[in-house]
């Protein structure tokens, strides 16, 4: 699995697609705490709200990157289009990690109040939900689910747009609400107790529908 | 004997599309080669992908899962990646140690492997295409128009590779529009056509090239006629004919209101 990984990364920094969700991720995470974010958790509530869509867009673009008959070749190589739909996966579980990890440890490195070890986890707890979620989505709107980048890009307008129309609600719009008042780390914690799992199991249901819908369309 | 790959009943259709493949049954074991004729469009990309393994069919059973090596019909050409940097990662994928590099200079290729394969000829990218399939010598090989944009010098050198591959076991199923075939050792000939497959037997009475001058609405009439193995469409219709079918076939298409411009015996009888 890893020379897999990493084929399809060379094949991703080489296509350089993944620089416009990167500039737009580091354009706003920039504004956000240029100016100080203020209280430490409503900040990772913001930068929760940013991972969503970035990482979306994001892990579709890992999943559009290869050539459909490239990508042809490349099940062959992997062995089956499961193994090579997890190396999909796995690397954009990859690059999500580098924006969570630059997300809830920028902060900490740039503000001069100290960040309690309950708050970081919490930031942490919250960004994995946000990249999980976010990776289940770019996923489903790319290929082989959606064919061309014209159909990714607006489903995945359309889905943030009914997100936010839809406000505080579950799997993440109610976690990012409780971040903004913000409320107690215990509430938080107990909310992220199930939000963490509700997020994984959508990643996985994801995967499970990519990979039936992956060996009919092909 | 236990085969390589085995179809059974195997049909396929893309979502409440057409059926493009149907009751396909086809066996391919160990030292075979099986060379697949048929027309555009009569489902024979399809099928290799089913062999392939990269798509799953709509009904019927697929027996057998080996490594597989896969040549696709036409390679893209504006990958980023160098001919070197793609051969490494695609055997590194496959478990392999050799790096496809020697293979790549066997078959001829004439370009910059560190430059981008986005700037090579659609020759040398066609070669990268051959060495990435065959370099981590699979039990099944799957070449959709491996001969494609090569120059002879090439073509002789894939065919001795394919032949010995096959000589040592391998199983291997390839398409082809050059007539490059008919130096492969094949050990069965079969064409797909309306979307099922019939073995055929092209030795006894051998092929002939036909070439006619056709309005295009009548091109699919043509190419459906019995007998009829392959066919290219340019300004001219190039068809493939079974030996014994090339009078009625010329026949029927001068009826159709065809003009016939160039008949060949591309292969006489033995």
């Amino acid at each position: 699995m890893r020379p897999l990984v990493r084929y399809l990364a060379a094949e991703l920094i080489s296509s350089q697609r993944w620089f416009p969700p990167m500039v737009v991720f580091a354009a706003v995470f920039g504004m956000l705490y240029s100016t100080g974010a203020g209280p430490a958790i409503p900040a990772y509530g913001a930068t929760v709200m940013l991972l969503f869509p970035v990482s979306a867009w994001l892990s579709a673009v890992v999943a559009n990157s290869e050539d459909p008959v490239t990508r042809m070749v490349t099940i062959t190589a992997a062995g089956g289009w499961r193994r090579a739909s997890t190396g999909v996966l796995l690397l954009a579980v990859l690059c999500n990690a580098l924006l969570v990890v630059l997300s809830v440890l920028v902060p900490i490195a740039v503000n001069p109040e100290p960040y309690p070890l309950s708050t970081v986890l919490i930031g942490l707890g919250a960004h994995v939900v946000a990249v999980a979620l976010g990776i289940a989505l770019g996923l489903l709107c790319a290929r082989p689910v959606l064919a061309g980048p014209g159909w990714t890009m607006s489903a995945l307008i359309v889905v943030m747009l009914v997100a936010v129309g839809l406000g505080r609600v579950p799997p993440l719009g109610d976690l990012v609400g409780q971040m903004f008042v913000p409320a107690s780390p215990s509430v938080l914690a107990a909310s992220l107790a199930w939000h963490i799992p509700l997020a994984l199991a959508v990643l996985g249901a994801a995967q499970v529908v990519i990979n039936q819908i992956g060996t009919r369309r092909l | 004997m236990v085969p390589v790959i085995g179809l059974t009943g195997v049909g396929k259709r893309y979502g409440r599309g057409p059926w493009v493949l149907r009751g396909v049954d086809l066996d391919v074991g160990p030292a075979e080669l099986v060379v697949l004729l048929g027309v555009n469009g009569s489902g024979k990309s399809t099928l290799m992908r089913v062999l392939a393994g990269i798509v799953a069919p709509t009904e019927g059973a697929v027996a057998g899962r080996s490594a597989v090596g896969f040549v696709p019909e036409r390679f893209p050409a504006g990958l980023r990646l160098s001919a070197r940097d793609y051969l490494r990662h695609q055997s590194a994928i496959r478990g392999a140690a050799d790096t496809g590099m020697e293979l790549l200079e066997r078959l001829g290729f004439a370009g910059d492997p560190d430059r981008p394969m986005a700037e090579l000829s659609k020759g040398n990218t066609q070669r990268v295409a051959l060495a990435q399939a065959v370099v981590a010598r699979p039990a099944l090989l799957v070449l959709d128009e491996p001969f494609a944009g090569l120059d002879e010098h090439s073509r002789a050198e894939l065919c001795a590779m394919i032949n010995t591959a096959v000589a040592d076991g391998a199983a291997a199923v390839v398409t082809d529009h050059t007539g490059t075939r008919s130096r492969l050792a094949a050990t069965r000939t079969v064409a797909v056509a309306d979307g099922s497959v019939r073995v055929v037997d092209t030795d006894s009475g051998g092929t002939g090239a036909v070439v006619l001058a056709c309005p295009p609405d009548l091109h699919a009439e043509v190419i459906s006629l019995p007998g009829v193995l392959q066919s290219s469409r340019g300004p001219l219709v190039r068809l493939e004919v079974l030996g014994a079918e090339v009078d009625s076939v010329l026949t029927a298409a001068l009826a159709l209101g065809c003009s016939v411009q160039e008949v060949r015996r591309t292969e006489q009888p033995a």
